[in-house]
């Protein structure tokens, strides 16, 4: 198989690139009618296998679940997931013909191997649907002329497609038709009907393209999301320490620290999370970032080409047929570090503390948004798929190290965000060491101390201005406005 | 003055469940009584307990040895059905069209001077010929009150007695209750607590089945309790309309829950096995089982909370489960709340914005709501007393208060089906009371039926009357 995206002509790898467009309310007005009646049938019943299929059955679709013989005969967790929630389980031969929607919910890895035994028993016509388009667009799988081939990707883990949906709204979503397999116009209903099943049309659905989906989803997660949590975990920590503050105490501002200031990203992008810190605070931080910026830029750019080229793909699948040899040992190197070890204090620490003494964690953030940001528009992609994929996603990573550090974000992202995290990190932390020396415990750990909170006007405002006119934050602000005006709670 | 009956700490049981709890209450002869209380406290059940009914489980009662003349709704019952047994069993052959009403009117051993004069005060005597099931509300109401002035009966008990009365009527009623009053020993219950007559000297306040107040009337306390009690009864009088387009049910009169031989079970553990149950509109159940017996499991098979909804053979609201349906159709004809609502509820949005969620069954509001929405929010705002907190931050008010916007908030769309899982916890007692009398307002709208989940005897509401005790035996 050839990479799906290198065999394009590039205006069409710009054109698919540059696919994302905020769909209107009023498109999915027939809610799941197109699939009603028809026969779901969803392959793997793991995070989003589950909690997608909860949500569809809820919505009037009939749902059931096909799993390779040994899970069943084993009764695995995900059989366990499925019955217990009352749903039919059988295998892949008794499901798979009778399905007119097929959800490929397995894990990318699994990928090529189910679709190619899934495939042949599909009947004529029938659908296809990914959740990630990996396979599609980066193993180059070839699918059936025959079969529809979709993706609804819910932009938020299985836990909270699930949670938002029963209290009557959703997550962010973006669909795609396969341009080469669509042989019967339908591939946008039925993406449509499934988006709105899983509750994602009330949140807001971006039109996109595998392409589009894949490439920013892996340049998100392996650098701000989970690299840039992950590297400036370790070294946030490591420095507290370093300089004396106690060592469960600096534990806890970094495990729930990225948490707090992220939930002001949240509610108002760069702006309000600099917002929160005082005026030489601020100061001090964006002068962290932009030197920050600099350091990372060309490894930001790496990783960026690495997942253009298919380098970044490549490796990984390499290292699948390995026995994942490289992402079980970094996984184990990462249980091993200091801050994953040290148990945290049960010292309060304030919401506002979080920010005043974590200076460089918001500098991180920062640095990491922005870079990633203009990095992936700098490629081709469009500004609200490069939205999604960084800053959006930044709080919901953050609540899986609130919950177990590191361990819980590596556990509950995929092995390919987690492949990626480590090349990351054991990227960026040489990179980022120089910068971190002379750095002390009133960026991080501290905080500034300052009796005297005044700054030079000027200088203020040029930040303010910087911080407020990056592009990043004006889609942001455009797609938080969306957002609430259907969310509209606040 | 000597006690005529009374009660010492006495702790009386009745066959519905409802409990009178630590009553101390001695009459002398000649007392003259208001016995005051919202909507289920218990003024009936004293009423009954002065009678000898319900069971004493503790404490003493000193039982009246002179007659009573009761003039109440168990009364009008109890002569009602006495009049029919005797027309369908032919048991009086005098009067075959029914009882006449001056044959009524003497039954207690009335002074005819006084008799005579009242028939002609409120206007009975063109109907004393007249069977008595013949009359009118009105006209039983003023024969009632007739009868029991007119008997030489020492106890007078008087248990509403100007309902029906129209208003032209009422302050001859008045006139004539208090011109028989005399030296007698009277029992007043009213709840126009706002023109207590002047012959009245003592109050007894009810709250959940226990005198939270006795005393002079005139003592200020009274004032305050009258004052809280006419607060809650004159604003639970009017509830705010109904959506005019509510989307109605497919047919109004079938079941709204139809559950045939429903199992659940959770791992080894089973909770329901053959479970049959059917609710139909205008039957009001109250569900009754200690923690752990399977009410919030029974609810979420009516919610669609449950993935058993799928598992078994249920009809809600006229939808075979797992036919194409989604839970949002099912969840429009619901109101809810529960404990588990509560804690579920965290989102930053403003009071007024909750109960308007109570429109679209979400949790934050995430449509926009029409005008005539927000008019009947504000007008439930209104009705518990928070409409300055409309714009205020919901997660900012008192338990107590959002537990209360909760239940406006199942209450906003007077559902086909208001499911009440214990609402009243976390509630003061000024707050308990005026839901429950919410509670028993709706009870009496014809739109909404309501499962009602409480393990508080206290909290019983007179208009529920069916009964489900979890778990269920065999």
């Amino acid at each position: 198989m050839a990479n799906y995206f290198n065999s394009l002509p590039l205006r069409e790898q710009l054109a698919q690139l540059g696919t994302c467009d905020f769909m209107a309310a009023s498109e999915f007005e027939d809610g799941v009618s197109y699939l009603r009646g028809k026969k779901l049938v969803i392959v793997g019943c793991g995070s989003q296998g589950l909690n997608q299929g909860l949500n569809l059955r809820d919505s009037g679709l009939d749902v059931s679940y096909t799993l390779r013989e040994s899970a069943i005969s084993e009764a695995r967790p995900s059989f366990v997931n499925a019955t217990s929630n009352g749903f039919k389980v059988g295998p892949y031969a008794e499901m798979i013909p009778e399905a007119d929607l097929v959800l490929n919910l397995t894990p990318d890895k699994q990928h090529s191997a189910v679709v190619k035994e899934i495939e042949p028993m599909m009947k004529k016509n029938a659908c296809l649907a990914y959740s990630h388009g990996f396979n599609i667009v980066e193993e180059g799988q070839k699918i059936r002329e025959d079969l529809t081939v979709i993706m609804v990707a819910p932009k938020c883990p299985g836990t909270e497609v699930r949670e938002e949906y029963k209290r009557g709204f959703g997550v962010p979503t973006l669909i795609a038709v396969h341009a080469d397999n669509d042989p019967n116009g339908e591939g946008l209903a039925i993406a449509k009907a499934y988006a709105a099943g899983t509750g994602g049309d009330r949140a807001g659905v971006l039109m996109s393209s595998f392409v589009a989906e894949v490439k920013s989803d892996l340049m998100g997660e392996q650098t701000i999301l989970c690299g840039m949590l992950q590297t400036g975990s370790l070294l946030c920590f490591d420095k507290m320490v370093d300089q004396g503050v106690e060592p469960g105490y600096a534990a806890k501002l970094v495990q729930y620290g990225w948490e707090t200031i992220t939930e002001a990203l949240k509610h108002g992008g760069i702006t309000n999370m600099m917002d929160r810190l005082s005026n030489p605070a601020k100061l001090k931080a964006a002068g962290l970032s932009d030197s920050m910026k600099t350091i990372l830029r060309p490894l930001y750019e790496k990783h960026m080409d690495d997942i253009m080229t298919g380098r970044f793909s490549g490796g990984m699948m390499d290292d699948w047929h390995d026995d994942d040899v490289k992402l079980l040992g970094w996984r184990h190197e990462t249980s091993e570090t200091a801050f994953e070890r040290e148990s945290i204090s049960d010292e309060e620490i304030s919401e506002q503390t979080y920010f005043d003494q974590g200076i460089l964690m918001v500098a991180m953030v920062k640095a990491g948004v922005e870079l990633a940001f203009e990095t992936m528009t700098a490629a081709g992609i469009k500004a609200e798929s490069a939205y999604y994929e960084s800053l959006h996603e930044v709080p919901l990573i953050a609540n899986t190290i609130a919950r177990k550090k590191l361990f819980e974000m590596n556990s509950t992202i995929s092995d390919t965000a987690e492949y990626g995290c480590y090349l990351y990190n054991h990227a960026c932390l040489p990179l980022l060491q120089p910068f971190m020396e002379p750095l002390s415990t009133d960026v991080i750990g501290r905080g500034l101390g300052l009796n005297d909170l005044g700054v030079d006007n000027q200088e203020l405002i040029r930040v303010n201005q910087e911080i407020r006119s990056h592009p990043v934050e004006d889609i942001g602000q455009m797609l938080r406005g969306y957002m609430t005006a259907m969310k509209a709670i606040g | 003055m000597a006690e005529l009956f009374g009660f010492d700490a006495a702790d009386i049981e009745f066959s519905s469940g409802f409990c009178l709890q630590q009553l101390d209450w001695q009459v002398a002869e000649g007392d003259k009584w208001l016995v005051a209380g919202l909507n289920g406290s218990g003024k009936s059940a004293l009423l009954a307990a002065i009678g000898g009914a319900g069971r004493l489980q503790s404490g003493r009662v000193n039982a009246p040895k002179e007659p009573i003349a009761e003039l109440s709704v168990a009364v009008q019952r109890a002569l009602a059905a006495r009049e029919r047994e005797r027309l369908e069993g032919g048991v009086d052959p005098d009067f075959e069209d029914g009882t006449p009403v001056t044959v009524i009117l003497q039954e207690l051993n009335p002074d005819s001077d006084l008799l005579e004069e009242l028939i002609d005060r409120l206007d009975l005597r063109r109907h004393l010929a007249q069977p008595f099931l013949n009359l009118s509300t009105g006209e039983t109401q003023k024969a009632l009150l007739a009868r029991a002035l007119a008997s030489r009966h020492p106890i007078l008990i008087l248990d509403e007695p100007l309902k029906g009365i129209d208003a032209d009527s009422v302050t001859v009623a008045l006139d004539c209750i208090e011109r028989c009053a005399g030296l007698r020993t009277v029992i007043l219950v009213t709840h126009r607590v706002n023109a207590v007559p002047r012959w009245v000297e003592h109050l007894a306040y009810l709250e959940s089945g226990s005198i939270r107040y006795q005393g002079a009337i005139a003592a200020p306390q009274a004032a305050d309790w009258l004052e809280q009690m006419s607060a809650l009864t004159m604003t639970h009088r009017v509830l705010p309309p109904r959506v005019i387009d509510q989307t109605p049910l497919k047919d109004p009169l079938s079941p709204l829950v139809l559950m045939k031989d429903v199992q659940v079970s959770f791992g080894d553990q089973s909770i329901f096995e053959g479970l049959n149950w059917e609710i139909n509109p205008g039957e009001h159940w109250q569900i009754m089982g200690p923690n752990g017996s399977g009410k919030t499991t029974l609810l979420n098979l009516i919610t669609g909370d449950s993935p058993h909804c799928y598992t078994n053979d249920l009809n809600i609201f006229g939808f075979q489960r797992g036919t194409g349906e989604s839970i949002w159709d099912i969840k429009q004809h619901i109101g809810y709340v529960s404990s588990g609502l509560h804690l579920a509820y965290r989102v930053s949005a403003s009071v007024e914005r909750v109960l308007l969620s109570g429109f679209f069954d979400s949790i934050g509001l995430y449509q926009t709501a029409s005008q005539e929405q927000e008019s009947i929010v504000r007008q439930w705002l209104k009705l518990i007393g928070l409409e300055k907190n409309a714009q205020q931050p919901f997660n900012q008010q008192s338990y107590g208060n959002q537990r209360l916007l909760l239940i406006a908030r199942a209450m906003v769309k007077q559902p086909a089906l208001l499911i009440l899982d214990e609402p009243c916890l976390g509630l003061d007692p000024l707050n308990r009371a005026l839901v429950i009398a919410l509670i028993d307002q709706l009870t009496h709208n014809k739109t909404t039926t309501i499962l009602y989940v409480s393990h508080d005897l206290a909290d019983r509401i007179d208009g529920i009357a069916k009964r489900l005790s979890l778990p269920l035996q065999g």
